[in-house]
């Protein structure tokens, strides 16, 4: 019994222990409407979120010339930045929707989703 | 006693009875004065030995001196004939030969001294003495005029008195023939002209006794092929006044000859011989111009025109996988046609990604019905049904390189016409060689509806700035332009000649037209 109890315990504060430090992947959707200007700063692109929080992306990699399928157009690494400035590092998906795109002259310019996967 | 009273009854019944006897009753007309003259000629006595008259006598000649009579005679007559003034004058003197008579200017003595307002042709003059102081003349002419003239006057002169006297009601009429070259025309069922010369009646009618002869040309006017020449001569000719001679027919064949042109100029000539000494054959040239009468119609719906032609006609909007659009009227001609497509360059975080790419396919006309030929804006118009259904309209792909080969079909959604598609094509009608075509077209093609369900919005944007106006030009000009060609031009006025005379209209040629609201209103011959 006690042998029992002191498992269930242990799961317990894994648990606890697991969600305080952030162990397990959280993924996060950003959404980047048309005109986000990024700001530039070494071989990062940093671009300050409305909620105070802030992300680092690097080494980008755009899928060119490729199939729209699924509507991933590119990939880079992150580093997030919460309100309290944890940060977590990861990797990020770059997801259009052409269906919300706008058309300006023959070009037509697509918002595009963020969803960032955090490293363990 | 008894001897005694036979004598005196003897005597009584002589007395009485002898001027009863002795009177003459006499219901003769009044001798004319023309008799008067001849009986007076018949008496008259031999000149009496001029015995100086007595101053008395002289003085009572001289008072009783005058014109007694002044006329013309006979009236009326015809013209060519001769007629004659005369007059009677009581001389104040004994030799009345030393006057000097004028008739209207002209001087008996023989001077001739002006023309007067009428002409004629004197054919002698005489005067002579019938008593020591009687004078009688006459002037013998022919007038060459045609109606009444009194206006004849007569002045005698003789020292420093004047007589005159005037003809008035007693003047002469001279009665002509009014010859007159009557022309008609027929139409129907063929073209011919008719000639007759007609003696008219008017005021101072006379017959006509003569040659009568007809030279005529008739042309097309302003310009035309008819020209056609001839002659007739109607021979000698009794033309009472009023009556006319036989009628001589001209045919003008074949009617697109005589039809060529809205009128025709008849010019002619007739020729009369004159009865008036020394005119000899006369002549009259006429020209005058003879409108064709025209028959006006009207046509509300050429339906016909469908079956003839335009039910034919199809539109193929179907620009995919290589292939192109066409409008063609099968046998007349075909014009291929492409719509460019629509393209647009995906740009993502201000990195150029792709090109999605749209086109237009099956769009096809549906069965063009009678319902679809109307009248109206002015000219002959066709309203041609779009079928819409089937595969979707509008193909849309994305292209990441923009060359083709590789595309993602599902990209991106096509999208499907739902809503009318308008074509509408006005032909404007005109004359051309006499039938009913048109001088051009205006093509109107309209795709109603742009509310795709399921489209997005930058690509419902970008098909009505761009793919939507390029199918409705493109189509436009394609279908102006082989609408527009002489094979198509020359078939459409064929088809409504036809048209037209299955309608029961014998039409030679039309004239005029004009579209009247919902009509087409022509004039033919």
């Amino acid at each position: 019994m006690v042998k029992q109890i002191a498992f269930v315990v242990i799961i317990l504060c894994s648990m606890v222990y697991t969600l305080n430090t952030n162990s397990m992947a959280a993924e996060k959707i950003i959404n980047i409407p048309i005109g986000t200007r990024f700001e530039k700063v070494g071989d990062f692109e940093n671009l300050k979120l409305p909620d105070g929080s802030r992300i680092e992306m690097k080494t980008i990699s755009i899928y060119d010339n490729v199939p729209i399928r699924d509507n991933i157009f590119g990939e880079c690494e992150i580093r997030f930045y919460d309100q309290t400035g944890k940060v977590q590092e990861g990797k990020g998906y770059l997801i259009i929707d052409p269906a919300k795109g706008k058309l300006e002259g023959k070009k037509i310019k697509v918002p595009f989703d963020i969803k960032f996967l955090p490293s363990r | 006693m008894n001897q005694r009273k036979i004598f005196l009854g003897i005597l009584v019944i002589v007395v009485v009875f002898y001027p009863l006897f002795s009177l003459r009753v006499d219901f003769a007309q009044v001798p004319t004065p023309d008799e008067i003259r001849k009986k007076m000629m018949e008496k008259r006595p031999a000149p009496r030995e001029s015995t100086p008259p007595t101053p008395e006598e002289r003085f009572e000649r001289e008072r009783r001196a005058g014109i007694e009579s002044f006329y013309a005679e006979p009236s009326p007559i015809e013209y060519g004939s001769e007629v004659s003034l005369k007059w009677r004058f009581k001389s104040p003197t004994d030799n009345p030969r030393e006057l000097t008579t004028t008739l209207q200017g002209i001087q008996m003595s023989g001077i001739n001294i002006s023309i007067g307002p009428e002409r004629w042709r004197v054919v002698s003059r005489s005067s002579s003495l019938i008593e020591p102081n009687i004078l009688e003349g006459t002037y013998t002419f022919i007038p060459q005029w045609r109606g009444r003239y009194s206006d004849f006057r007569l002045t005698i002169r003789y020292g420093d008195r004047t007589f005159q006297a005037e003809t008035r009601g007693r003047g002469v009429q001279v009665n002509c023939y009014n010859l007159e070259l009557k022309i008609e025309t027929t139409q129907s069922p063929e073209p011919k002209l008719k000639f007759y010369v007609e003696n008219k009646r008017w005021e101072y009618s006379a017959p006509y006794r003569g040659r009568l002869k007809v030279n005529y040309r008739i042309v097309s006017t302003p310009s035309g092929p008819l020209n056609k020449t001839g002659q007739h001569d109607f021979g000698s000719v009794d033309l009472p006044p009023g009556s006319q001679t036989s009628k001589i027919e001209v045919p003008l064949l074949p009617k697109e000859v005589a039809f060529a042109s809205d009128e025709i100029l008849i010019e002619r000539t007739l020729f009369w011989m004159s009865p008036y000494p020394g005119e000899g054959e006369q002549s009259n040239r006429m020209s005058s111009t003879y409108p064709w009468t025209q028959t006006r119609a009207s046509l509300a719906r050429p339906i016909a025109l469908v079956n003839l032609l335009l039910g034919a006609l199809k539109i193929h909007i179907h620009n995919d996988g290589g292939q192109a659009s066409y409008v063609e009227l099968p046998g007349m001609g075909r014009r291929a046609f492409d719509i460019p497509e629509m393209r647009a360059e995906l740009e993502v975080w201000g990195v150029h990604w792709g090109w999605y790419r749209s086109w237009v396919r099956d769009i096809n006309n549906a069965h063009i019905g009678l319902d679809a030929i109307s009248i109206g804006e002015g000219g002959i118009r066709l309203n041609i049904p779009i079928e819409a259904g089937g595969p979707t309209e509008i193909k849309c792909v994305y292209d990441p390189l923009g060359i083709g080969g590789y595309t993602d079909d599902t990209a991106c959604p096509d999208v499907d016409l739902r809503g009318p598609i308008n074509v509408k094509v006005v032909f404007f009608p005109t004359l051309v060689g006499g039938q009913i075509g048109y001088s051009h077209v205006t093509v109107d093609v309209t795709i109603e509806d742009t509310t795709f369900p399921g489209a997005w919005d930058w690509f419902i944007e970008l098909f009505t700035g761009d793919l939507k106006p390029k199918i409705e030009t493109e189509t436009e000009k394609s279908l102006k332009s082989l609408l527009e060609t002489e094979e198509v031009k020359n078939a459409f006025r064929e088809a409504m000649t036809r048209l037209l005379r299955e309608m029961g209209f014998n039409i030679t040629r039309i004239t005029r037209l004009e579209v009247s609201g919902s009509e087409i209103i022509f004039w033919y011959l």
